[in-house]
């Protein structure tokens, strides 16, 4: 559906996106995970048709999608990261006037605006003030004005920054009720848990490259399927001893306070030796787990600070 | 709906959604136009620059070219001889302040009068606008002409005394006759008015550069519009909240200070929608060169003073030094303010007025040309 091929988009001496190249399959959600300043928003700004690249191209069912390409860009539906709403008025208003740059008109602007604000659960505050919404209103607002065209594609940056956890979960149920309807997504973000849920297939950008790209269970498989045991003990001095006994054999051990976490490759050998080790040193509790995907983007891009 | 009238749409709701702020943009010029009204229309102040002023000789006697001569030596005037037809228009054009026309037979009649006879008249005409300077030439002239006149009806060894043998008539002249308070009025709500719209046009581009920094200039590109469409109506947007600041300000100043329209009043409609386009192009020029709203706002506010001062809101222009006079030319709200003191109280017909309106449209026009492609590298850098 759409085929972003050798992206690069430079701004002065800074190269922001460098070669990025990935295909988002129709009816499904791509996620574009990347710390900041990774250049996630440069790219999203060049497949939303908002500057051109300074290499590369971005095609759409086989088109062009460029600034000037106005068929392309009214198959596509774009929630920048910023509040991109007048608060002033009202949401309806706000509507209207999305609705207006698309050429949207009478009963068909109507009932577009009617049913983007039933998606976000809105309609019953339209006439208010967009002041007088809570953040998360806000949110689902900035999301509802990118659907009034009917995009058969949704690009949303980091359309969850700033909002609670129930603001967060709706918007979640919202976007997981527009896939199922077979809307495809791309979604850019920091968080893992949010990818996590919703994305088929994730892009790790760092330094505007793609630095992996794959199904969230290759992904996860990157850091060879590797499991963890959790131990914990009863104070940090047995947990810093019950570490030292551990180390060694290719087991990654680390403590974190009264816990100890033990990263394997094979689960079993984990656990035959923290077995071996709790019959002389007992333990309070016990938990397995795999490498989570947080891990998998620590591993890819690093852990120093993208201040 | 199309997308140009989607966003001029827009921009009128948001003006009407802040009633404050609305109000405030009429409310403070009316304010300062009322202020400076009540200041201006008594007229008064002292003048020491050379004036300049136009002189026709109609008599062409020994007496009038001794009077000719010592105006022309005079260190405190500026002349330019014409006739007596091209000095009385002048000065209802507003090209001089002063003139003096010296009749036929006023020095053979002015001889006579030494020795008690009739006391001829001599003719001046005076721009009800610039008391100051008509005041200030008038003394300048008569004693000018009261030389001239002794000098040639009596010896030298004689004394001169205090004899005056004529009399001046001033008839303040312009196009139309006006109310000479209402002038002084008059000129200030043009000056104001533009000073109010040059601020709404700071408004405009605080809301320019709101919309970068919301992300909602993003959201309009992701629409199929094209740039210049969005600048487009961006600009007649902010014209037509400005031409509404602009007539709001003169309909109260017609209403409540009896400002009146004596010239053309399609020429008065057209400088207002000049000089609201205009302010305009100038907020979206403010947008273009600043990066945020903070770095705008105050270099800004300094322009528009500036603009408004030069271009003659405060105070004429003819109080400025001769050579700052042709340098407000180069001055966008100069053209603008002369434009309305036109139509208001010079009486000018439409013909006469398109150079106003023309400077001014040219002014929005190049702002416009500058703001737009700056504007759009600035949105695609965003």
């Amino acid at each position: 559906m759409l085929v972003a091929e050798n992206l690069v988009r430079k701004y002065g001496a800074t190269t922001a996106v460098d070669g990025v190249s990935f295909e988002v399959k129709r009816g499904t959600c791509f996620g574009l995970l990347g710390p900041n300043g990774a250049g996630k928003t440069s790219t999203i700004g060049i497949l939303a048709g908002l500057v051109y690249p300074n290499a590369g191209t971005v095609t759409f069912d086989g088109k062009p999608l460029t600034p000037d390409s106005f068929e392309t860009k009214c198959k596509v539906g774009y929630v920048p990261q910023e509040l991109a709403i007048y608060e002033e008025i009202s949401a309806t208003a706000n509507l209207e006037f999305i609705a207006g740059l698309y050429g949207l008109q009478g009963a068909e602007r109507s009932r577009r605006i009617g049913k983007a604000l039933d998606i976000v659960a809105l309609g019953d505050r339209a006439t208010e003030r967009v002041s007088q919404y809570s953040g998360g209103m806000k949110r689902r607002l900035n999301i509802a004005m990118s659907l009034l065209n009917e995009p058969e594609l949704l690009i949303l940056d980091e359309p969850t920054v700033g909002v609670d956890p129930q603001s967060r979960n709706a918007i979640f149920e919202t976007l997981e009720s527009l896939k199922s309807e077979g809307l495809t997504l791309l979604y850019t973000t920091h968080y893992m848990e949010e990818v996590e849920r919703l994305c088929d297939r994730i892009a790790v950008m760092d330094h505007g490259k793609i630095v992996k790209e794959d199904e969230k269970a290759g992904l996860l498989r990157l850091l060879g399927g590797q499991s963890k045991v959790i131990v914990d003990m009863a104070d940090e001095e047995t947990a810093q001893k019950f570490a030292e006994s551990v180390r060694g054999d290719g087991f990654i051990v680390e403590r974190k306070g009264t816990n100890v976490e033990i990263t394997a490759d094979d689960l079993s050998d984990a656990l035959t030796r923290v077995a071996k080790i709790a019959a002389v040193q007992p333990i309070e509790s016990l938990q397995t787990g795999r490498a989570t995907l947080e891990e998998v983007f620590l591993h890819l891009t690093g852990r120093s600070l993208r201040d | 709906m199309g997308p140009p009238l989607a966003l001029i749409r827009k921009d009128i709701q948001l003006f009407l959604a802040d009633r404050t702020a609305a109000i405030m943009a009429i409310g403070i010029p009316i304010g300062i136009a009322l202020f400076f009204s009540f200041i201006f229309s008594g007229s008064g102040g002292g003048q020491v620059k050379p004036i300049s002023i136009v002189i026709a000789d109609s008599d062409s006697s020994a007496v009038s070219k001794g009077i000719m001569d010592g105006l022309q030596k005079d260190p405190h005037l500026k002349t330019t001889v014409k006739t007596e037809e091209q000095a009385k228009a002048d000065v209802a054009k507003g090209d001089a302040a002063f003139a003096l026309v010296i009749p036929k037979g006023f020095g053979a009649a002015s001889a006579g009068a030494m020795s008690g006879g009739e006391k001829p008249e001599l003719l001046a005409y005076g721009d009800p606008s610039q008391n100051v300077t008509v005041q200030a030439a008038q003394g300048i002239v008569l004693g000018a002409v009261m030389n001239g006149i002794l000098d040639k009806t009596l010896p030298p060894e004689a004394g001169k005394g205090d004899h005056m043998p004529f009399t001046m008539k001033t008839h303040m002249e312009t196009a139309k006759k006006v109310d000479e308070a209402a002038v002084g009025r008059a000129h200030t709500f043009a000056g104001m008015s533009v000073q109010g719209v040059l601020f709404y046009g700071i408004n405009l581009a605080m809301s320019v550069l709101r919309d970068r920094r919301l992300g909602i200039g993003k959201r309009v590109r992701s629409a199929p519009v094209r740039f210049g469409t969005i600048a487009l109506a961006k600009a007649l947007s902010g014209a037509l909240i400005g031409l509404i600041t602009i007539l709001a300000v003169f309909a109260f100043g017609m209403i409540v200070m009896h400002v009146r329209v004596e010239g053309s009043v399609i020429g008065f409609l057209l400088q207002c929608v000049a000089t609201a386009l205009f302010a305009s192009s100038f907020g979206l020029l403010v947008a273009a060169m600043g990066k945020t709203e903070e770095q705008s706002r105050g270099l800004s506010i300094l322009v528009v003073l500036m603009l408004s001062m030069l271009g003659g809101a405060w105070f004429p222009s003819f109080l400025m030094p001769e050579i700052m006079q042709k340098i407000t030319l180069a001055i966008p709200s100069r053209w603008a303010i002369d434009g309305f003191d036109s139509a208001l109280w010079r009486g000018t017909d439409l013909v006469h007025m398109l150079p106003f309106i023309g400077m001014t449209l040219l002014f929005a026009v190049i702002c416009f040309a500058i703001a737009t492609p700056r504007l759009k590298a600035l949105e695609r850098a965003a």
